[in-house]
């Protein structure tokens, strides 16, 4: 390997007990690439993505993320490490019911450094939420809870978004419309890793891996990365 | 943007909120009250107590060498009109032998409407003196004597006579029912002994110092004074109003204790129908310090205001209490004022550090996975 990734992952082993949920894992991600995981329910997928993003750690292995060996910090520093370096999406949205779309994005700021209204503004409206900023979470449609998500997910500009069934809960429209935000963001730079049970959102990314009971079974290098999710009809 | 989201959040949870606030505010509201009422109780049962009677008697100092009984100096002693705060009243009493309708028997000069207040239990047919030719003649020998109520009677003594009205007959229990109760000057002009008492007794209450120290200060003042505190009275009096202090003492520790329970049970279920928001704060990068703020920001809000809440509620029952059972109202104290809010906020710490702390240490990554 030539340069570092942006994460490497070296014998990655999770345990839960007597369960092993991840089994001598190890791959990398490149800058700027994007990654789907794929898997049945219960392969380990949602574990790696948790372990990648600082949530959870590791039993035995090596995980790096942007060049900082992440395998061994406390909880308090892989929180501080999860507020500078990464971007979560998640099925359930996970908004905050009481506050407005602006004030969700806000909360990132403010757990980050300092919150900023214009910015956080900015960020609603790069995702088509500009008439939307003062509306509560159950006054949004899933798609726009899941785009107030991303927004937040990028609001302290993260080096890594990793995104768990970002579509999971939404109708073809709404997938359509998210996806082409994430697609957006991986032309820009951001280096995504993304969990779906999806066939067709995988073959937007650049390489897809597969994972089952705990081990990474298969690699493919996708060709046609960059492609726009398109159905017929 | 943290005590906006504090109120936001406060505003979205109005029946927890509400809930929670009750609970402080009931507790507030009762340590208010005992608060209020403790040192408002123990001034005003004391003040209540001194209505039974005089706790110190101050007697001349016996002469050596000498017969005939000492005196004390009437001025002198009104130097105890000075002390308000401690001497609730005090009576100086002349004593001495005279004649009513030919027979002997004890005439005592007192300041009567002293006397009245000091003997709240004496059973008065009739009515009190109300001025300087009325007597209150004691009922043993009123019946002795077979003398009646507004009938009028000659008094002599060793300086002359004169005519009196029997304005009220008493009956007391004891020896002053054979005696005949004439204002101080009048009795002190009959007698001979014009600025002369032969004793006075004084009711005397103060939280601040005890009965000896008052005893003490008389003594002092007093030239060829004996003071002494009358024992037992003085005892009984502590002792109740002791008791009084501790019962009070239990039932607002118990107070605090019930109502730190309630608190603990609403905060811990406001923060289990929270993980996931916690769980998504953490998974933001937000720290323990950091959650446990805003958590401790929300338990302060309710605190405070429902602190603030209580202590209105707590004086406006002490106020209502002391004027139902005193006939006076309590007077305002800031001191409990503090206490209250001070218990508020201890108690309400108390009960949400449990589950603040089990909060703020939740793992993000088990918190978002439930659902």
């Amino acid at each position: 390997m030539a340069s570092p990734g942006m994460v490497d992952v070296r014998g990655l082993t999770k345990r839960y007990g007597d369960t092993c949920a991840l089994e001598d894992v190890s791959l990398s991600v490149a800058p700027g690439e994007w990654l789907v995981v794929m898997g049945p329910s219960g392969s380990g997928k949602t574990t790696f993505l948790n372990i990648v993003g600082c949530l959870d750690q590791p039993t035995e292995g090596i995980v790096t993320v942007d060049g900082k060996d992440v395998s061994h910090l406390s909880p308090r520093e892989m929180g501080r490490f999860r507020r500078e370096t990464i971007g979560l999406i998640f099925q359930q949205f996970h908004l905050i019911p009481y506050l407005n779309s602006l004030e969700n994005v806000m909360l990132a700021q403010y757990f980050h450094s300092m919150a900023d209204e214009a910015e956080a503004r900015d960020a609603l409206v790069r995702v088509g939420l500009g008439d939307r900023l003062r509306h509560l979470p159950s006054q949004l449609s899933g798609g726009e809870q899941q785009r107030v998500c991303i927004a937040r997910a990028l609001i302290n500009s993260p080096k890594i978004l990793l995104a768990d069934e970002p579509s999971g809960n939404l109708d073809r429209r709404n997938e359509e419309m998210v996806m082409g935000l994430l697609s957006q963001r991986h032309r820009e730079g951001y280096t995504l890793i993304m969990v779906t049970h999806n066939p067709e959102i995988a073959q937007l990314a650049d390489r897809l891996v597969n994972f089952d009971h705990g081990h990474l079974v298969s690699e493919k290098r996708n060709h046609l990365g960059q492609a726009t999710l398109q159905r017929p009809g | 943007m943290g005590w906006h989201l504090v109120f936001r959040s406060l505003g979205s949870r109005k029946g927890r909120l509400a809930l929670a606030g009750l609970v402080v505010v009931l507790g507030a509201g009762l340590v208010s009250a005992l608060a209020n009422l403790t040192p408002d109780v123990s001034s005003k049962m004391g003040g209540q107590l001194r209505a039974y009677g005089a706790n110190i008697t101050v007697l001349p100092r016996p002469l050596p060498g000498l017969e005939m009984a000492a005196y004390l100096d009437e001025d002198r002693l009104a130097y105890m009109e000075g002390e308000k705060e401690a001497i609730a009243s005090y009576v100086p009493f002349l004593y001495s032998l005279g004649k009513v309708e030919g027979q002997r028997v004890v005439l005592v000069g007192a300041r009567l409407e002293a006397l009245a207040k000091q003997s709240t239990w004496w059973l008065v047919q009739g009515s009190w003196p109300a001025s300087d030719d009325e007597v209150l003649v004691g009922g043993r020998l009123a019946r002795k004597l077979r003398l009646k109520l507004g009938q009028t009677v000659v008094i002599g003594a060793a300086q002359g006579e004169r005519q009196f009205r029997i304005a009220g007959l008493a009956e007391t229990g004891s020896a002053e029912e054979d005696q005949v109760f004439l204002t101080l000057s009048v009795a002190q002009e009959l007698t001979g002994r014009k600025g002369q008492v032969s004793l006075a007794q004084v009711s005397a209450w103060s939280e601040k110092e005890p009965l000896s120290a008052i005893a003490q200060r008389i003594e002092q003042a007093v030239p060829a004074a004996e003071v002494r505190v009358v024992g037992q009275v003085a005892r009984a009096e502590t002792q109740v109003l002791e008791k009084v202090r501790l019962l009070m003492l239990l039932v607002a520790s118990l107070v605090l204790v019930t109502a730190g329970l309630a608190i603990f049970s609403v905060m811990a279920t406001s923060f289990l129908e929270r993980t996931k928001e916690i769980g998504l704060m953490k998974a933001l990068g937000a720290s323990e310090a950091r959650i446990a703020s805003l958590f401790g920001a929300e338990a302060l809000v309710i605190a405070l205001g429902g602190g603030l809440l209580g202590y209105g509620l707590g004086y406006g029952l002490a106020q209502f209490i002391t004027l139902v059972v005193f006939g006076a109202p309590a007077a305002l104290s800031w001191q409990s004022l503090g206490i209250t809010l001070a218990a508020a906020v201890g108690v309400t710490f108390a009960g949400g550090l449990i589950p603040i702390r089990r909060a703020a240490g939740l793992n993000p990554a088990v918190t978002l996975k439930e659902e």
